[in-house]
């Protein structure tokens, strides 16, 4: 047992993967993997359907456990550390939760405190701001009296996310963040990421959308069949050739004249 | 993987099997009496009562508020003890269709049931409770403080005559028991001389409601014995109460079917529950002897269980004496 | 309402019904009178102004009646709002894991074998093990790897309790006549011959099951964010699944055992008081527990008054109080309902 970081300190923190195999049956998923996130980057892991990306992102979280390899939050090994702790640190939003019981919004972004709290404390007021700041760093705050089962589905994603930022992690693991959300929860999210990741947190998104991946990500990870083929900045990462062989699609990126942002077109 | 799944497969079967097998051998054991009932030890008062775990309960004195909680018991207390000592009896005591004294019953003041509160508000010195009556319920009355007779079901007139000379000793009528037992004993013989000329036993069965019979070790089995007739359901190696099919009733092909009514008189005439075709090849049915008697007589395991072989010996062998043993 | 007023008012009004129910019987002890007996027990009084009978009927009859009616309801309410928590679905039952058709066999064996005559305990006993074993076997069939999806855990509840309901209808037919009455009593359940005995075997384990459960309610709540939510905000699901699953079971079995199986109050009173109260455990739970104690004294009543003075079945009573509420209930708040 270890004594975890203070909750809010300003040091820089490093997530560590080395030579992860991970094995689900017959089925060999994560081949050799070996990465490492610091916290301030904004990361969007990329591949086909398939390839192990919600994999990869579960084992980063600490959700599965590796054939081979360790995961290492600023060295220790998070197989040693306890669960509560490691939630003090990370925090993963998966893919489309359904919560089926009439939880007030504002109750549900509370449980994010759940990991700095004791057992017997009522929520402190400090517990209180931390809540009250990431529903409205979400845009959530409006939907604080209503029931979860009476909001949109986007609006569900943005209120699990605060229910993430509660726990003041350092580093925010997202699992296709921006699926099945219409184009102004899009925008909201991507802008919401990249100001996480300039105040300091480590953010980590499963990205299905490659236009998106490619605007608003500074650095890709590309998995192909459980191997790391790609990792850095996009143009570098995803190339033609490389698209064509991971993607089997002929897509190109164009330079968009206004902003000078990659775009990329693919035939249809 | 697979290897593991295919063990847990047969793991399970297995598992079942042996629980059918565990079921079978359960299911034909039969326990017909496991506990005692209470016995009595003193002569005189102060009378100690001990139950079937053992336990003691002190009757200081002559008992004059006797409340009886089971039919058999009603029967015997109203032929035992003076009516004024006999504050209640069960409700059933008054139904003519199954208590042989419904008049006198009527006269007892308080009819009951198996409910605690209205047996406690009658503050009696003594009550009579039956084995088949739930375990917690008697515990119930124990813990309230009442004096408890347990009353054990009877399979045998041996063990009725036994045990109203039990009662007779609790409630200090010890002469009357012994002259009820000898009148019972003087009428079986009675019936014994009839019967003696008659060769032959009738192949007789007992089929009630839901096709079930009586082997060895029931009051049934020695209803018939005692009138005269073979309980096929013994010869089969029954014992206690067991189920039969249509099926089994025809291979054991009976003389004579016998099924309880409700009626008063008892009616001849075939029951509709044995009105199964197959039955047609019976002898009994063949030859009409399909009877229904009185239920009263049968399931009544007090003293009129003589007056009940009477009345199936009359129905077995057209014998002249009719319950009560006049002819 | 803050949940420790709505605890304080269920427990108000728990106190009252239960005293009026104490009041009321087959035999009449005026309202008076069983006061001045319950105060002269809390040495409250010292003036004796009624017959020792009437105190043994209200002491040793309706008072441990009344207390089991407490916790057998109590009991099934919790453990329904447990279950209910534990596999996200409001229409789940303390039966699920096979422990109410588990212990019917085991009372059914106990009866047949005769052993159920032979001691008090033997009863209460063999059902309690039928119910822990049926839930066991349900709970490894369910689990390989370590791990018990929750779907398995479900299907492997009905094919045990299916299974359970088979042998027990198997034996009920080799049984003896007279056994069968028995059985058939204990199956219907009922609190009639309720006594100290009762409340000595089911209350150590029903409170201090639901002490136990009332300490993990938040835990409860974050389950219900789905299991990475949950995982990730520290709170390992299948270890707390594991633990409130199996206090659940055991509180189910003891309330079983000893009262036979009274169907209803587990799915119905944690669902009515989730309608009025909302989800949250650190309420739900404690007001479950007290709201279906309430629920079976009120039951038990109406059971022992309705065709005075013999007493209908308890579980009739359940169904027929508890389902038209429901509904009502069901068309007038919507909230807090799964959207189907």
């Amino acid at each position: 047992m270890t004594v975890p970081p203070p909750a809010d300190d300003t040091t820089a923190h490093t997530l560590t993967l080395q030579h992860i195999k991970y094995q689900a049956g017959e089925r060999q998923i994560l081949k050799d993997i070996s990465l490492q996130v610091s916290s301030g980057e904004l990361i969007a892991i990329v591949g086909r359907n398939g390839a192990g990306k919600s994999t990869l992102l579960h084992i980063i979280a600490g959700l599965l456990p590796v054939s081979q390899g360790d995961v290492r939050l600023d060295r220790q090994p998070l197989s040693h550390l306890r669960r509560k702790t490691i939630a003090r640190q990370l925090a993963l939003l998966p893919q489309q939760a359904r919560i089926d019981f009439g939880f007030q919004v504002h109750d549900i972004v509370r449980m994010g405190r759940h990991p700095h709290r004791g057992r017997f404390r009522s929520a402190s007021p400090h517990d209180e701001a931390v809540v009250h700041q990431a529903m409205a760093v979400t845009g959530t705050a409006f939907l604080a009296q209503r029931l979860i089962t009476e909001v949109s589905s986007g609006e569900r994603q943005l209120i699990l996310l605060a229910q993430a930022l509660a726990q003041e992690p350092q580093f925010l693991l997202l699992d296709e963040p921006t699926a099945n959300l219409d184009i102004a929860h899009q925008c909201h999210v991507m802008q919401l990421l990249q100001r996480l990741a300039r105040d300091g947190m480590g953010v980590v998104a499963v990205m299905h959308d490659l236009s998106m991946a490619v605007r608003c990500f500074p650095r890709l990870i590309l998995l192909d069949d459980g191997v790391v083929v790609g990792d850095g900045p996009p143009v570098e990462v995803l190339s033609v050739e490389t698209i064509k062989r991971v993607f089997r699609v002929q897509a190109r990126f164009y330079q968009d004249q206004e902003h000078g942002e990659p775009l990329l077109w693919f035939p249809v | 993987m697979k290897g593991t799944r295919l063990n847990g497969l047969l793991l399970a079967i297995a598992a079942t099997a042996l629980g059918f097998y565990v079921l079978w051998q359960a299911a034909s054991f039969s326990f017909p009496s496991v506990t005692q009932g209470t016995r009595v030890a003193g002569d005189g008062f102060p009378k100690v009562l001990i139950d079937q775990i053992g336990r003691r309960v002190v009757l200081p004195q002559k008992p004059t508020r006797i409340v009886s909680v089971t039919l058999a018991t009603d029967e015997i207390l109203l032929a035992l003890v003076e009516p004024s000592r006999l504050l209640g009896v069960t409700y059933l005591a008054v139904d003519e269709r199954i208590s042989n004294m419904p008049q006198e019953a009527a006269a007892v003041p308080h009819k009951v049931r198996a409910d605690p509160e209205q047996i406690i508000s009658l503050q009696p010195d003594l009550v009579f409770v039956a084995s088949y009556l739930r375990g917690e319920f008697i515990r119930l009355l124990q813990a309230a403080g009442l004096v408890l007779f347990q009353f054990q079901e009877y399979d045998s007139i041996a063990e009725v005559q036994q045990n109203i000379r039990l009662i007779g000793q609790v409630v200090s009528e010890e002469a009357k028991a012994e002259a009820l037992v000898a009148e019972m004993q003087a009428r079986l013989q009675a019936l014994a001389e009839q019967l003696r000329p008659i060769g032959t036993r009738p192949r007789v069965l007992y089929w009630g409601s839901h096709g079930y019979t009586a082997g060895r070790m029931t009051s049934m089995d020695d209803l018939i014995t005692y009138a005269g007739g073979e309980n096929l359901a013994a010869t089969y190696g029954l014992i206690g109460s067991a189920n039969l099919s249509a099926e089994q009733v025809l291979a054991m092909d009976p003389q004579v079917i016998v099924s309880g009514s409700f009626d008063q008189d008892g009616q001849r005439g075939i029951p509709a529950a044995l009105m199964h075709p197959a039955l047609q090849e019976t002898a009994a049915v063949q030859h009409g002897r399909v009877y229904t008697i009185p239920s009263r007589y049968l399931v009544t395991i007090s003293q009129f269980i003589v007056d009940g072989v009477e009345v199936f010996a009359g129905v077995l062998h057209g014998t002249a004496l009719g319950p009560g043993g006049q002819l | 309402m803050p949940a420790w007023a709505s605890v304080a008012l269920l427990s108000g009004l728990l106190g009252l019904i239960g005293v009026a129910a104490l009041a009321i019987g087959s035999v009449s002890v005026p309202f008076e009178q069983t006061i001045a007996i319950l105060l002269h027990q809390l040495h409250l009084t010292e003036e004796v102004t009624w017959t020792p009978m009437q105190a043994t009927i209200i002491l040793q009859v309706r008072f441990p009646r009344v207390l089991m009616a407490a916790l057998v309801g109590g009991g099934l309410a919790l453990s329904g709002a447990v279950m209910q928590g534990i596999f996200q679905n409001p229409m789940a039952d303390p039966g699920l894991l096979g422990v109410s058709s588990g212990a019917a066999l085991g009372a059914v064996l106990a009866i047949t074998l005769g052993l159920a005559m032979q001691h008090y305990l033997m009863l209460p006993g063999f059902a309690f093990l039928g119910g822990l074993v049926a839930a066991s076997v349900v709970y490894g069939l369910a689990t390989s790897g370590g791990k018990t999806p929750i779907a398995t855990l479900l299907l492997s509840g009905v094919a045990v309790s299916s299974l359970s309901a088979a042998f027990t209808s198997f034996i009920l037919t080799r049984s003896q006549y007279s056994m069968m009455r028995e059985i058939l009593f204990w199956l219907m359940g009922g609190l009639e011959a309720s006594s100290w005995d009762h409340v000595r075997l089911t209350a150590p384990v029903v409170l201090l099951g639901v002490t136990i459960i009332l300490l993990f309610t938040r835990d409860l709540d974050i389950l219900l964010c789905g299991e990475q939510r949950a995982l990730t905000l520290g709170v390992d699901a299948q270890w707390y699944r594991m633990v409130l699953l199996t206090l659940a079971t055991a509180v189910t079995a003891v309330v079983v055992s000893l009262s036979g199986t009274v169907g209803f109050v587990g799915l119905i009173v944690p669902h009515m008081l989730r309608l009025l109260v909302g989800p949250q455990h650190h309420r739900l739970l404690p007001v479950s527990f007290l709201g279906g104690a309430l629920f079976l004294i009120l039951a038990d009543l109406v059971a022992r008054i309705l065709v005075r003075p013999q007493e209908v079945r308890l579980g009739i009573i359940t169904a027929f109080v508890g389902v038209p509420f429901f509904l009502y209930l069901l068309r007038t708040h919507r909230r807090g309902l799964d959207p189907l």
